[in-house]
């Protein structure tokens, strides 16, 4: 039997995107040894394009199909690469709100305050550059969608995103082609290596390893596009810190003989509602940022309304249309603004892992947030007549279109069940959540899994509840504030290297 | 080494499919069905485990529901055209769940790579390509000193 490829290190970090590139970089400054895993592969700026049946294999977890099961099934699309999600996202920045941290220390949180957590949201700000768009970058949807809000009379607000001078190629979900989007690839891993961290793409974690009742390191194998396929790894490590997102660390913990009642629980999803505007006009919504703006002025109701520019491959696989049907619409692709919502969800899922490690998704959308995503289809339609739509689709099954804003102003009474609504997810939290109790919550205030010294999670499984925004920076942040609590307290951790 | 995923059998009635779903009308009117098919064929590789099992017995179920769901003794991929696209309609309408997703997800990676050529691109005024050229171009001009500075300071190395 071939022998293991063995490594070594102080910090052993699982995942390269938001939570993982920020605790590899904050430790590694700090003068740890870390090494960072990562299963999908190493891609740079050059191999980024605009095909999808190229790019989706290479960057998307099951090349995009992955699914959390329930009524109705949600298709949920997550990074594997390194970079992780943050390769792919659109690159929303948005501290985490004050109604949610105050509702969160109100479930015993109470170091995670706005004030206290400042100083790290502004040195990931600092390290993604976190800024405005440039004007001329934005395309003639994102006005649109502006003009539509102020007709509305709902308040709208640039978005903020990890950007240096974005081009508006709106590319992101493919990986940004310019160099622009500030993703961990770009910022955080360069950062983090050139302080001496390593990394190894294309392995996968099977299992976290413990010796007398400390994390002491990992198994894993290399990958089958890997340059080594089926070659066995083996890190011995002071602490490792899982961060393979709110499906896979879960399923880590739980492969690897973690119990806690709590853990795999508490799936949130964050469900995004689609709606796609047919205007006169030519939108041609690829020339232009993917999205400049959200609407959060029903935030308090637990909704976001913002546009997103796709490819038309991925508009007509949304579409329930083929044929001549499919055709006739496509032809229209510029003249087509694509909008949505997003859902802060009062319900929860979970998480399992099946015979075979791979983690199964459940989540059944409950009343009150099917109430939520119909009004979130209904209000975005309005915002797209009043900008002058002449149709807008809707992801309901049988009632795929409406033609009027009164249309669209009675829709949101609509009784239309669950089942029969076409949802989707970037943004999945909570299967591991962190709180002061340790039998309601799986990681302590500082991301340390309660009865297992030396492991951490830093990914959106920690966080205590929905975040209702975008949680790029919510992640970062914490992962920010997890990595400098853990190198205060090196000694804790680390053997002193031997004179 | 293995060329397609699915069995001569299962890839008739997926080619079949991709012969009712294709996009068709006055000015988009492509034949790639067989690339179609290929490319369904062969993201399987990247479905998870039960997917790869169901996906097969999926199309055969397709194949021979014309039996019990359409009436008919033809098996789906003998069935003439404008009956395979009654037919498929009726899936994709299903009240029954895993009729419509089986139609959905061969709809969805079927016109993936439908919409993802280039000649179907042009028909449609989608360039781009040109745009991201011109893009790239327009930010370097305006803002090359900016962008080195920031990304140095990003990176950790002196700028």
């Amino acid at each position: 039997m071939a022998r293991a490829r063995e490594e070594r290190c102080e910090a052993l970090v699982v995942g390269s995107g938001a939570g993982g590139a920020v605790a590899a970089s904050e430790l590694a400054e700090a003068g740890w040894d870390v090494l960072i895993l990562e299963e999908g592969g190493h891609y740079t700026t050059k191999d980024f394009s605009i095909h999808p049946r190229e790019m989706i294999p290479k960057l998307y977890r099951d090349g995009g199909s992955a699914v959390i099961w329930g009524k109705p099934n949600i298709y949920f699309s997550e990074g594997k690469c390194v970079g992780g999600s943050t390769v792919i996202n659109g690159g929303m920045c948005w501290r985490t709100p004050e109604k949610i941290l105050a509702r969160w220390a109100s479930e015993g949180i109470a170091e995670i305050t706005a004030e206290k957590m400042a100083p790290h949201y502004e040195r990931v700000e600092k390290y993604i550059n976190v800024a405005h768009q440039d004007p001329e970058s934005l395309g003639r949807d994102n006005e649109i969608f502006v003009e539509g809000c102020r007709k509305m009379g709902w308040s709208v607000t640039p978005n903020r995103r990890n950007q240096i001078h974005c081009a508006g190629s709106n590319t992101c979900i493919f990986g940004c082609p310019t160099g622009a989007k500030q993703s961990t690839l770009v910022s955080y891993i360069p950062r983090a290596r050139n302080v001496g961290a390593r990394l190894l793409p294309r392995v996968r974690v099977e299992k976290i390893l413990f010796k007398g009742g400390r994390a002491a390191g990992i198994e894993g194998k290399f990958t089958r596009q890997s340059d080594t396929p089926g070659e066995k790894l083996i890190v011995h490590a002071d602490t490792v810190l899982v961060a393979g997102g709110a499906s896979q660390t879960p399923a880590l913990l739980l492969r690897s003989g973690v119990r806690h009642s709590q853990l795999g629980k508490n799936l949130l999803c964050h469900p995004n509602v689609k709606v796609i505007g047919l205007f006169d006009e030519d939108v041609s919504s690829y020339k232009g940022v993917h999205q400049s703006h959200q609407c959060h002025h029903f935030f308090d109701e637990g909704m976001i309304l913002a546009i997103a520019g796709v490819p038309p491959a991925l508009v007509a696989m949304g579409f329930p249309y083929f044929g001549k049907q499919s055709a006739d619409l496509m032809m229209h692709y510029n003249n087509m603004v694509f909008a949505g919502g997003l859902v802060e969800d009062t319900g929860s899922g979970h998480v399992k892992v099946l015979g075979n490690g791979q983690p199964l998704m459940r989540y059944d959308i409950n009343a009150a947030d099917t109430r939520t995503a119909i009004k979130v289809a209904a209000r975005v339609s309005q915002v797209l007549f009043a900008a002058g739509a002449k149709k807008c689709y809707l992801p309901f099954f049988g009632l795929d279109a409406i033609d009027t804003m009164d249309e669209a102003k009675k829709l949101e009474a609509a009784d239309i069940p669950a089942k029969h609504i076409e949802l989707l997810t970037v943004h999945i939290m909570g299967t591991a959540r962190m709180g002061p109790d340790e039998k309601r919550c799986v990681v302590g205030d500082y991301g340390e899994v309660y009865g297992h010294k030396g492991l951490f999670v830093c990914d959106a499984s920690a966080f205590p509840g929905a975040v209702g925004v975008n949680p790029m920076e919510t992640i970062m942040a914490l992962s920010d504030r997890f990595a400098r609590h853990l190198a205060d307290h090196r000694e804790d951790f680390v053997a002193p290297k031997a004179a | 080494m293995k060329e397609h995923n699915l069995s001569p059998r299962a890839r008739r009635v997926l080619h079949a499919l991709v012969r009712t779903l294709i996009p068709r009308n006055a000015k988009i009117n492509f034949p790639l069905e067989d690339d179609m098919q290929d490319f369904v064929d062969g993201y399987m590789d990247h479905f998870p485990s039960f997917l790869k099992f169901l996906f097969p017995l999926g199309l055969y179920f397709l194949e021979f529901g014309t039996w019990v769901f359409f009436f008919s003794w033809r098996r789906f991929s003998r069935l003439p055209a404008p009956d395979r696209e009654r037919y498929i309609a009726g899936w994709a309408g299903s009240r029954f769940f895993l009729k419509r997703e089986l139609i959905k997800g061969v709809r969805g990676l079927a016109l993936l790579a439908f919409y993802s050529d280039p000649q179907v691109c042009e028909a449609i005024g989608y360039r781009h390509q040109e745009w991201i050229e011109f893009a790239k171009k327009r930010r370097l001009e305006s803002y090359a000193e900016d962008i080195r500075q920031k990304e140095a300071l990003i990176r950790g190395k002196s700028a």
